[in-house]
This record gives C-alpha cells, sequence and structure tokens, in this order.
C-alpha cells in the first residue's frame, strides 16, 4: 500500500520533471532512498564525474542525506534545487560551467587584455592618449568583458595617480574585471605608492595569466 | 525554530557542538567521572554490559546516564524537528558484527574516538596511536567504499521498530532508579556496581543524564560524528564534520588547563597502557568498522534514538562484544593488552576485510 503510494508519487514528480525540461530526453535519476551515509554523496560524486549532460536528479529520504548532497554538490560548483515530496526530498543537481545546455551561455572565456603602454598604436602621444581612453571607456559597455586588464611599462601610469581614466578602470573593476599593474614598472616609474586602481602584481602572476588566457588582446 | 533548525548545518553549528562536548566532557571528569574519561561511548557501554553481568570484569560495572541521555536526547530532537523515521533491515548481521569488533578494537586501545580525542587533549600521548590507528582504520574503510561497498537499502517499517533502542534505553534507565548503588556494595538487585575502579567513578546521576540528554539533543542536529570527520575529508575534502571534532579537541584542551587536567606524557596515563603498536591496531580495527557501519558509536547512539534499527543493533553488537572483550580477556588493562587481545584484533581485521571486500555488489 504504502510502496504503491511512494510509486503514483514519484510518477507524478517524474511527469513535473519532464515539464520543466520538455522535449529532451527524461533525466537521470539516482535513487538513494534507504541508503546510509555516505551511499548519496558517493553517488552524487560518481554521477558528476560520469555524466556528460551534467545534470541528474538525485532522491534522498532523509534531512541528512539532503544536506550532505546538497553540501557536496555546492562545493563542485553545482546548481542545486531542492523539492520536498512527502518524505523524500529531490535534489535536481546541475554542473555549473562547463556541461551546460546549448541554450544556457558557454563556458566563459578567458580574455585578458594586455596594455603594455600608455598609448594606443604608434604615432603621435596625443592621439594615442586619446585613443587608449576611449578603448578603455568602451571595454565598460561591450560584452564578453575581459577578467583580466594588466598594465605592463608605461602602461602603470593609466592605474596611478593623475591618470585620466581612473574612474573607468574603477568600474570595470566593479563590473568584475581584475586591474593588475606591474610591480616592477610601478616602482621603475616611482609610482608604487600612487596606485588608485586594482593592485599590483608579478611577474610571475603576469605571465601565468598570459598562457592561461583563452584569447590575448593586445590594442 | 527556522534559523535554529539551519543553524546545525552550518559550519559553526557543528563547530559549537564540538565545542560543548568539549566543555562537558572535562567538566564531567571533574565531577566524578574517570580522568580522560569524560565521555567515551566505547568504554561506557562496556560499563552498562557490566552492570548489566554481561562480563565480570568488577571495575567497570555502572550504568552510564550518558548513553541513556544520547539516545533519548536525539530522540526529543528527531521529533521536535520531525526527524524521527523507523527504518531498518540494512545487513543488521554484519552491523551487530561490526559492532562486536569494533568495541574490541576499541577495548584494546581503550577507548571510542570520543575518548581518544579526549585522551590527547589530557595530554595522553599513546592516544596519538590511536588517532592515527583510527585515520588508519576510516581510511581502508574509504577504500571499500570507493569500491562499491555497501550494505543496502533499509526499509520504512513500523514507527515501535524505531522505538526499541529508545525503550530499552529507558528500560535500563528504570532498572538503575530500581536498582539504585547502594555504597560499598557489589550488587543492587539485579544490577551490579563497581566499588573501585573507573566504574566506581562518575558524576551523579542527573548530572550525567542531563547533559547526555542535551549532547544528544545537539548531535542529533548537526549529526556529529568522528568517523564521518575523517571519511569525509579523505573521501570529499569536506572539512565540515572534521571542524566539529577539532573544536572538540581544543575546548576539552583549554578546559583541561584551565582545571589543571592536562598532564602531558606516555607512562602512567590514567585507564590507558603505553603499547604503540596496539593501541594503533585496535583503533585501525575500530575505525574500519566504524567505517563500514556509517558512524562512529556516537552516531550510531544518535541514529538510534531518530528511529534507525540498524544502528541500534550496532549498537547492541558494541554492548555484546563488551561482553566477550572481558570474559575472553581481550580488552586492555593499564599493564597491557590482554592475552588474547592481539590475536582478536587480527581476526576483527580478517572478519572486516571480508565484509568489505564481499559486500560491494550494487544493490537494487
Amino acid at each position: 500500500m504504502r510502496l504503491r503510494k511512494q510509486q503514483e508519487r514519484n510518477e507524478k514528480v517524474n511527469e513535473q520533471q519532464q515539464g520543466i525540461i520538455e522535449g529532451r530526453k527524461p533525466m537521470k535519476e539516482i535513487d538513494c532512498r534507504g541508503l546510509g551515509c555516505p551511499q548519496p554523496v558517493l553517488r552524487a560524486k560518481q554521477a558528476l564525474e560520469e555524466e556528460k549532460e551534467g545534470e541528474f536528479i538525485l532522491i534522498v529520504d532523509n534531512q541528512s542525506s539532503r544536506d550532505n548532497v546538497e553540501r557536496f554538490a555546492k562545493s563542485q560548483r553545482c546548481d542545486v534545487k531542492i523539492m520536498e515530496k512527502g518524505q523524500d526530498f529531490y535534489l535536481h543537481i546541475r554542473k555549473g560551467g562547463e556541461g551546460k545546455e546549448a541554450t544556457l551561455p558557454q563556458k566563459k572565456e578567458k580574455i585578458v587584455v594586455y596594455i603594455n603602454s600608455q598609448f594606443m598604436g604608434i604615432g603621435e602621444d596625443e592621439l594615442g592618449s586619446i585613443l587608449m581612453r576611449s578603448f578603455l571607456k568602451t571595454l565598460i559597455e561591450l560584452e564578453p568583458k575581459p577578467s583580466a586588464v594588466i598594465f605592463i611599462n608605461s602602461g602603470v601610469r593609466l592605474t596611478s595617480e593623475g591618470s585620466d581614466v581612473l574612474e573607468t578602470l574603477a568600474e570595470l573593476s566593479k563590473k568584475g574585471v581584475e586591474i593588475l599593474s606591474c610591480g616592477t614598472c610601478l616602482d621603475f616609474y616611482g609610482l608604487k605608492e600612487r596606485l588608485r586602481v586594482g593592485r599590483v602584481s608579478n611577474m610571475f602572476e603576469i605571465a601565468q595569466s598570459l598562457l592561461t588566457a583563452d584569447r590575448l588582446i593586445r590594442p | 525554530m527556522g534559523s535554529l533548525k539551519t543553524f546545525f548545518s552550518t559550519r559553526w553549528g557543528i563547530v559549537s557542538v564540538g565545542a560543548f562536548i568539549g566543555v562537558f566532557a572535562s567538566l564531567l571528569q571533574r565531577w566524578g567521572n574517570p580522568a580522560n574519561m569524560g565521555i567515551c561511548v566505547a568504554c561506557f557501554e562496556r560499563d552498562i554490559a557490566g552492570t548489566l553481568g554481561l562480563h565480570r570484569a568488577a571495575v567497570v560495572q555502572y550504568m552510564r546516564p550518558e548513553i541513556i541521555g544520547f539516545v533519548l536526547g536525539s530522540l526529543i530532537a528527531a521529533y521536535a524537528f520531525k526527524e524521527f523515521r523507523a527504518r531498518a533491515g540494512s545487513a543488521p548481521i554484519v552491523r551487530f558484527l561490526l559492532g562486536v569488533f569494533a568495541m574490541i578494537g576499541a577495548l584494546v586501545f581503550l577507548g571510542c574516538p570520543w575518548r581518544a580525542m579526549l585522551r590527547f587533549a589530557g595530554g595522553d600521548g599513546n592516544a596519538i596511536f590511536g588517532l592515527l590507528g583510527l585515520i588508519g582504520g576510516v581510511w581502508i574503510g574509504t577504500l571499500f567504499l570507493r569500491g562499491g561497498y555497501n550494505l543496502g537499502r533499509s526499509q520504512t517499517t513500523h514507527t515501535s521498530v524505531g522505538w526499541l533502542l529508545p525503550l530499552t534505553m529507558l528500560g535500563f534507565f528504570v532498572l538503575m532508579l530500581i536498582f539504585p548503588q547502594i555504597q560499598g556494595q557489589e550488587k543492587s538487585g539485579v544490577l551490579l556496581y563497581s566499588i573501585k575502579g573507573p566504574g566506581s567513578m562518575h558524576a551523579p546521576l542527573f548530572v550525567s543524564l542531563v547533559i547526555g540528554l542535551c549532547i544528544g539533543f545537539l548531535a542529533q542536529r548537526s549529526r556529529f560524528c568522528t568517523m564521518g570527520a575523517i571519511r569525509d575529508f579523505v573521501l570529499f575534502r569536506h572539512t565540515h564534520l572534521l571542524s566539529g571534532a577539532i573544536a572538540l579537541v581544543v575546548v576539552a584542551f583549554i578546559i583541561n588547563l584551565i582545571l589543571g587536567q592536562f598532564h602531558p606524557g606516555f607512562a602512567k596515563q590514567p585507564v590507558a597502557h603505553t603499547m604503540g603498536l596496539w593501541n594503533f591496531g585496535g583503533m585501525v580495527l575500530a575505525g574500519l568498522a566504524f567505517a563500514l557501519a556509517g558512524g562512529c558509536p556516537g552516531r550510531q547512539l544518535f541514529l538510534a534514538g531518530e528511529g534507525d534499527g540498524d544502528a541500534g543493533v550496532f549498537v547492541l553488537g558494541m554492548i555484546v562484544g563488551a561482553g566477550f572483550a572481558h570474559n575472553f580477556g581481550l580488552a586492555s588493562s593499564p599493564d597491557g593488552v590482554g592475552p588474547y587481545g592481539i590475536a582478536a584484533v587480527i581476526i576483527g581485521l580478517l572478519s572486516c576485510l571480508f565484509i568489505g571486500f564481499t559486500m560491494r555488489k550494487e544493490v537494487a
């Protein structure tokens, strides 16, 4: 009797699930009811390692397992939605970042902007200054945003006191763009104490950023 | 209530529960419990086995109200937060045997994981071998877990099934009231009472009971587990439960310092022996048995309180194991391991390996 009720309940939930993801094959379900610790977390881990789609439903029947699986999934940067159905909990787990569906944005590309001079382009310095100002301003408006802007050599004048793009850079920084200035360069120009936006970086970090970037922009 | 409900699943929640246990374990020693044994689930279940006459080691016989409190406190918490679920049927006989061997291993070391931590916090260097053994045993357990070891599903069952162990504990408590300890008497009705040794040392009954109830309540909410602390770290690099266990050690250490209960050294530590290898080996066995059964002895009591009949079977296994341990000379004493302790550890390890290797098929 109880069992039948549970089955009916499950079917209902399945329908609801399929409603959410209409037009696609039913989502993989992992039934961990009746399993003790740490089986539900182990199975979630296994599923995350195996699943290409990176999306599945895991069913547990107690709050302790629910919390454990949720904690684990979140530590793996997954989205977790929990539905309570009678005594059971349905955890809808979806990998964050890679493995998302086509309808969702792709994994964020790592774009690094490398600025090795306070001027843009080669020619008159006055023009170079105007162009650089304009380029940085435009970055605020455009998508996708770079993950970092690296200032090298005379580029560090842009991030230091007296620069006319400080506000623009502060705006970028607020939008999650990392503003990095080369420490050796700041030292060389005597600007170490006068850095006004972002933080000081070193060659190790800068080289690493350049090497691991998906795209490198050099204006 | 809502915020209280979620508080215990946070890092601060588990840390404060660990700290609470640390404070009161140290205080219980002050109030009468044996040294470095403010709370020891294995030792106290062994004392219960003793008072019931399942073994006749005269120095370790007392109906420890802390254990009764753990189960009933957890029961109260489970009902208060609608988490009581009667379930049973996940390989009970395996759980019983794991309980037996867990107890034998713990009594070769002379303490459960809680006491290993309390001994460490009290300055007993021998506990380091025990803790290393515990880590080793749990680590072996995680290898089995990774390899697919599991004991199958439990089934939802009659509510009264979940009540059996709590009722048993309640029965023990009633026995204790009917046959209270009589000064200088070894026997009171059906119960045996130590007149010397660790079994004769105990905090006042109601102090022990109330602290036991509070710990049972809090531990049910926070899922405090010392074996899980190590297991989750090894398997998933989770430090949630671990932070609770560490809080217990740190706080117990501080309170011991304040109360003058910290005595660093190896020799002549209270209720301990100095055979490093078997301090280690005993806890390897215990740790492996806990990992295969899914919880440290404390956690098994809390699970039993919230309706887990299989955890109840494990608890009974431990109590019976204590009987074997003392009747067969397996348990250690301050002089060293018992005459058959080493053989028992080896047999226990082989049995656990047999269980681990053969029970890995997917259970539908």
